[in-house]
């Protein structure tokens, strides 16, 4: 129409391309940020020259499998990290500290006093062979509730990161919300409620729902909202002391248990769900392996009353092991890794006799088994032999425990610390699988949404031509508005 | 055929370029005003009937002031949401502080700190349609029932729940593992608990806009049924029950309910803060698949309003600060048959005259009216180098008029001369 047209449409030619350097230069300082996403300045072209819209390079549903990938790989590294503590302290089956181990010694040292009765020293080794398993039980499951309490402490930490994270996240969605409805940019502000939702898929799996307005609403993997218009709560009472068969709190959100057996709605993936598998899964199990193992021994153990008929109350009470020195035979095996100890009727330091271990009657003599009067018949190994053969006997296992079946205290053992090995490889196969699995996702979001300098330089290079020559334009139409106003003069 | 006559003839032509000269002083001294349109000279003859043959009277010339209103400016963009432009036919309808509407291009709004109107530059306030309460209905050729636009009356206004919806899919084979929370049962009037498979909940806000949070217990009844119990999470107060039938496609359905008999329902009304709310079931699937109810509700807790975003059809939207929008105002689109016809008055408003045609208020992007871009003015559509061409036309016609004056002038005093 003219040159103050030429002139306009110059000079918003202008103001676009520093715009578009500008966002140049927000992607390149944001190249090294992994969370940030390629901004692109569109030039929209209209009668009056054209407008910048800054758009951000997004691809959903790589997103949500980084976010998947993340929460699958939080939980399994949870779950390895308990494992790997219980297995440090317990040891293989071939590591001499492992109870399988000291089921073997304290078998074969059940052996030898077998052969020789009457050997004092091999009555003491036997003691002492007792009491190293007893104690490797006692150690091994004081290890499991440590596992347990480190678990809960943990989950206690992870509710309070939700939380707060929540908080942000409310923050970070009305700042989307209020710039979409003003048309703003807000491709920082999505970046950063993104940001939040990667660091919360740690924590806990969730899936995402879009609303209208640019709102989100957030749920678990187990569909319990996270956020919906505001923020869910997310309790846990944490449990101060881990003891034998203490059963920890549930996490609630929004007022649904999401772990524990009784839960409606329990989580699949995120630190929680490896935490409480963790906690009241795979340290339960091997609590409840210890504790058979324990019962196990006591049993075998028990001695049996010889009064002539009516039998006492209690025929059988506790031998060389005890339930923490009661002579009862415990009714059931919970917590008796715990709490089992050696007689103290058998230990001369606290007043025992070696040779209860040979004869029985740790109880009174009502409970020993040599028919001999108490002093005589050194060489009786009718009790000794008794107790080997129980000891090799096949018993039944609850299948709480996990490797439960008919199996020698023994092989038990040896299958016990097997099986926590095994549950340690499962997963460390499965944290290197999704390790794998969050490099390739976080590696294709990033190819479609992370920013290439190379190609920010090109582009810069190129805006720099599109500034210079608009900036020429102005010069030129400057000319020749000159010419016509030294035409007037 | 008079010398006289030559005279006047040369006059009214410089008198006529003075008239260019001036629409030209005009147009170069707006050529940055906002929504200007150009003034140009249009000249007409002006004959003096001859007499006799053989002789003529020289006549004058007559000037038309045009307006070129039609002709769009260049939309330059800005950094201001309230400075709206007209991209296409059409005017904002304004009012002076007297409450007289006129026309205007020049849409640089801003907010009046005192009223809280948006005023352009030359104090004219804009006008729109309250919609806050229902769609706009135009009186089509009159400016009855245009207000002026004014956020301050959505400060802090709660919108209460009227309604939701829930979608999703609840699993087919999902056991009842839960508890819900002890509550008289309205249905039945007595305390009692019920197990449920899953829980969602969803977050409504009462007519005094505090925030209600609604627990959905859902209970796998068996037989493709469902039981949805809605319970107020700050109470555990139960609210509502429905029953929810689904077919063997999974597709919700009617359901048989002893003592009620079959019935389809397709949603269930909540009463909270006594304002019933319905929820809208009829998306729900009950298929073999995962879990994956989701909820949503309208309402909306009071917060401040924020901002204004005027949208491309008119609409003006209150934002407010927790990024939800209401929709206030709706601003019209006038027009006339003839706008460069319009009665040009002070502050780039227009009025209608009778050569104009009729005021006929429409909306934007309707019927051939354009659309209003919010961030974007009007520039005066005056070119300053044709002005400047035109100024030079018209000192050069200008200087030949004064020759003919000049020559009529001399001509006559030869006239004068012949007599001694």
């Amino acid at each position: 129409m003219g040159l103050s047209l030429a002139l306009n449409t110059a000079r918003s030619s202008l103001l676009a391309s520093s715009t578009q350097i500008s966002v140049s230069a927000r992607n390149t300082a944001g190249a090294t940020d992994a969370s940030y996403s390629r901004k692109i300045a569109t030039v929209i072209s209209g009668g009056s020259g054209a407008t910048v819209s800054v758009r951000r390079a997004s691809d959903d549903a790589l997103f949500a499998r980084m976010l998947d990938a993340t929460s699958s790989l939080a939980s399994r590294e949870a779950l390895l990290g308990g494992l790997t503590s219980l297995q440090q302290t317990v040891g293989d089956p071939d590591d001499a500290t492992s109870p399988a181990a000291k089921v073997a010694a304290f078998t074969t040292a059940l052996q030898s006093a077998a052969n020789a009765p009457d050997n004092t020293d091999l009555a003491r080794s036997l003691l002492d062979k007792a009491g190293d398993l007893a104690g490797s039980l006692n150690r091994a499951a004081a290890a499991v509730q440590t596992v347990r309490q480190e678990a809960d402490t943990a989950i206690r930490d992870s509710v309070g990161r939700i939380n707060d994270l929540l908080a942000q996240f409310d923050l970070a969605n009305r700042a989307v919300m209020k710039g979409t409805a003003t048309g703003g940019d807000v491709s920082d502000d999505l970046d950063n409620r993104d940001r939040i939702l990667a660091k919360l898929s740690e924590e806990v799996g969730i899936t995402t729902v879009a609303r209208t307005g640019g709102d989100l609403a957030v749920y678990t993997d187990s569909g319990v909202p996270l956020f919906d218009r505001a923020a869910r709560t997310v309790t846990f009472a944490a449990t101060a002391t881990y003891g034998a068969g203490t059963v920890g709190g549930a996490v609630m959100i929004d007022g649904v248990a999401v772990t524990g057996k009784g839960s409606p709605m329990p989580l699949q993936s995120g630190r929680i769900a490896g935490l409480a598998e963790l906690r009241d899964g795979v340290a339960a199990s091997y609590e409840s392996q210890l504790d058979a193992m324990a019962g196990t021994l006591i049993r075998a153990f028990a001695e049996t009353s010889k009064s002539p008929p009516p039998p006492p109350a209690d025929p059988q009470r506790a031998g060389l092991f005890t339930n923490a020195g009661a002579t009862a035979i415990p009714a059931g095996d919970a917590g008796l890794a715990t709490r089992i100890s050696i007689n103290s009727a058998a230990d001369p330091q606290t007043g025992g006799s070696l040779a209860t271990l040979r004869d029985g009657g740790m109880n009174g003599t009502d409970y020993r088994s040599n028919p001999a009067p108490v002093g005589s018949d050194s060489a009786y190994s009718g009790r000794l032999d008794a107790l080997l053969s129980k000891l090799k006997e096949n018993g039944t296992y609850a299948t709480a425990t996990g490797i439960g079946g008919s199996a020698t205290l023994q092989s038990f053992a040896t299958a016990s610390a097997g099986w926590i090995a095994a549950q340690r490889k499962t997963a460390t196969g499965e944290v290197d699988y999704q390790t794998t699995l969050l490099t390739q996702a976080s590696g294709a979001l990033s190819a479609t949404t992370g920013v290439n300098t190379d190609d920010e330089t090109a582009r810069t290079l190129q805006l720099q031509q599109s500034y210079t020559a608009s900036a020429k334009l102005i010069s030129v139409i400057d000319d020749l508005m000159k010419i016509l106003l030294n035409a007037v003069g | 055929m008079s010398l006289l006559g030559v005279l006047r003839t040369g006059v009214s032509g410089m008198g006529a370029q003075t008239n260019r000269i001036s629409t030209v002083a005009e147009n170069v001294q707006n050529s940055g005003t906002t929504g200007y349109k150009r003034a140009s000279t249009e000249f007409s003859s002006l004959l003096v009937d001859g007499g006799a043959t053989g002789t003529y009277n020289s006549g004058a010339v007559e000037t038309t002031v045009r307006r070129a209103v039609t002709e769009g400016g260049v939309n330059a963009s800005t950094t201001s949401a309230s400075d709206l432009a007209i991209d296409g036919k059409g005017f904002f309808v304004v009012q002076d502080p007297a409450g007289v509407s006129f026309l205007t291009r020049a849409g640089n709004f801003v907010k009046d700190g005192e009223t809280g109107n948006y005023v352009n530059s030359a104090g004219f306030s804009l006008l729109g349609y309250d919609i806050s309460a229902g769609a706009a209905v135009p009186t089509l050729n009159s400016t009855d029932g245009l207000v002026p636009v004014n956020m301050s009356k959505f400060a802090m206004q709660a919108t209460a729940t009227k309604a939701g919806t829930f979608g999703g899919n609840l699993d087919a084979s999902a056991t009842n593992t839960g508890t819900t929370p002890s509550a008289i049962d309205p249905a039945t009037g007595s305390t009692a608990t019920y197990p449920y498979a899953k829980k969602t909940s969803i977050l409504t806000y009462d007519p005094q806009g505090a925030k209600v949070t609604l627990d959905v217990y859902l209970t796998n009844s068996g037989g493709n049924n469902w039981t949805a119990r809605v319970y107020n999470a700050a109470n555990n107060a139960q609210l509502a029950t429905a029953n929810l039938g689904f077919d063997t496609n999974g597709q919700i359905a009617t359901v048989t309910v002893p003592g009620v008999g079959t019935t389809a329902v397709r949603n269930i009304t909540v009463p909270v803060g006594g304002q019933a709310i319905s929820f809208d079931f009829s998306t729900l699937t009950s298929l073999a698949g995962d879990y994956s109810l989701k909820a949503s509700a309208d309402g909306k807790a009071p917060s401040a309003v924020k901002a204004a975003q005027f949208d491309s059809d008119g609409t003006v939207y209150a934002v407010y600060d927790d990024g939800s929008r209401v929709a206030a105002f709706k601003v019209p689109v006038a027009n006339v048959e003839s706008p460069d016809n319009l009665d040009p008055k002070a502050g780039n408003v227009y009025t209608t005259s009778t050569t104009s045609g009729d005021l006929q208020i429409g909306f934007a992007g309707a019927g051939g009216l354009g659309k209003v871009k919010s961030g974007s003015l009007e520039s005066s559509n005056v070119d300053v180098s044709t002005e400047l061409t035109a100024m030079i036309e018209a000192q050069t016609v200008y200087t030949a008029n004064s020759k003919v004056f000049s020559t009529g002038n001399e001509l006559l005093e030869i006239l004068m001369n012949l007599k001694r």
